[in-house]
């Protein structure tokens, strides 16, 4: 019956059925946001059954203050909202919030002219290769989760979430100047660790 | 945009790749591109590894996951009834019991 037709579901009916209490429409919100919502929560705070707490909490939240939906952004962009905001306030909480410095990671690496001081460094990867994907695919995935909290955020919320400018500018409260600015220096920071990584002996990537 | 200095493309790779770039900064930064081998694989590794990060994979939910979202909400409810059920009313949480708080 409403099962069969979820797919179809629209996000007014979904706002709506929550706000009736409907049990099909809490699922609903489970099964669409809340993988999501868990992969984003873990890897911010680090640990699983915490991120399991925070977007219990982020749910909760959520239907307490689903009469104040007001539409002008999405469930999803508000679930990631709270999450983010709960996510922070853990990671303050037990001093784990690391914030990326404020400087160009590519500052360094060009003279006064504007030209590479140094080439850049071929991966010598060959990206048709799928056991080359799989292994850069595992290293980047290791890697986001040694970048700072705010570039960590980014990346997730674009590349895996597949967010426009608009939509992370809600999440992270943030003007979309400074969404594309910290979303640039993410990626760069990421290149940079991946550069890093594959400069080391193919031995320690195995 | 300075169009023959590396700097000033690197610094707007993001905008020239998501789509986001004028179509003047396109064509000077397609032009450079076309002169400047460095840049050109910057470019190609940058793109590369925005790729593969999109195919990481997002978290899957425990199986029981929506049966401890239920028993969370239940307690929260009960433990709020006895505190400030009118607080709970206000906020919209008890407006005709919403099912999932039942058992
Ligand atoms: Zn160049």
């Amino acid at each position: 019956m409403v099962d069969a037709g979820t797919l179809m579901l629209t996000e007014e009916t979904l706002v709506e059925g929550l706000r009736e209490g409907k049990n099909w429409a809490f699922r609903e919100v489970l099964n669409r946001y809340g993988p999501a919502l868990l992969g984003y929560a873990k890897r911010l705070v680090g640990d699983r059954d915490e991120a399991e707490e925070v977007v219990q909490d982020a749910i909760v939240a959520i239907l307490h203050h689903i009469e104040r939906f007001e539409g002008r952004c999405s469930i999803r962009s508000w679930l990631f909202r709270i999450v983010h905001h709960k996510a922070i306030d853990h990671l303050r909480r037990t001093s784990r919030f690391v914030k990326a410095p404020d400087q160009e990671p590519y500052a360094e690496s060009f003279e006064t002219g504007g030209h590479w001081k140094d080439t850049p460094a071929s991966w010598g990867r060959n990206p048709e290769s799928q056991a080359d994907a799989r292994k850069m695919l595992e290293l980047i995935r290791d890697l986001i989760e040694q970048l700072p909290n705010n570039y960590k955020e980014i990346i997730m919320l674009r590349e895996i979430y597949q967010m426009d400018t608009q939509e992370i500018c809600n999440v992270l409260e943030v003007s979309s100047v400074h969404a594309r600015v910290m979303l640039h220096r993410a990626r760069q920071a990421l290149y940079k660790l991946l550069e890093q990584a594959l400069q080391e002996p193919v031995e320690s990537l195995m | 945009m300075d169009f023959m200095r590396c700097d000033a493309m690197v610094r707007r790779l993001s905008e020239i790749v998501d789509g986001e770039a004028s179509c003047g900064e396109r064509f000077g930064f397609y032009f450079h591109m076309s002169i400047c081998w460095k840049c050109r694989r910057y470019m190609r590794q940058f793109k590369q590894m925005r790729t593969l990060t999109g195919q990481v994979q997002v978290e899957e939910l425990p199986d029981d996951f929506a049966e401890v979202m239920s028993r969370v909400l239940q307690s929260e409810a009960e433990g709020a009834t006895q505190h400030s059920e009118s607080l709970l009313r206000s906020e919209g949480m008890l407006i005709g019991q919403p099912v999932w708080i039942k058992k």
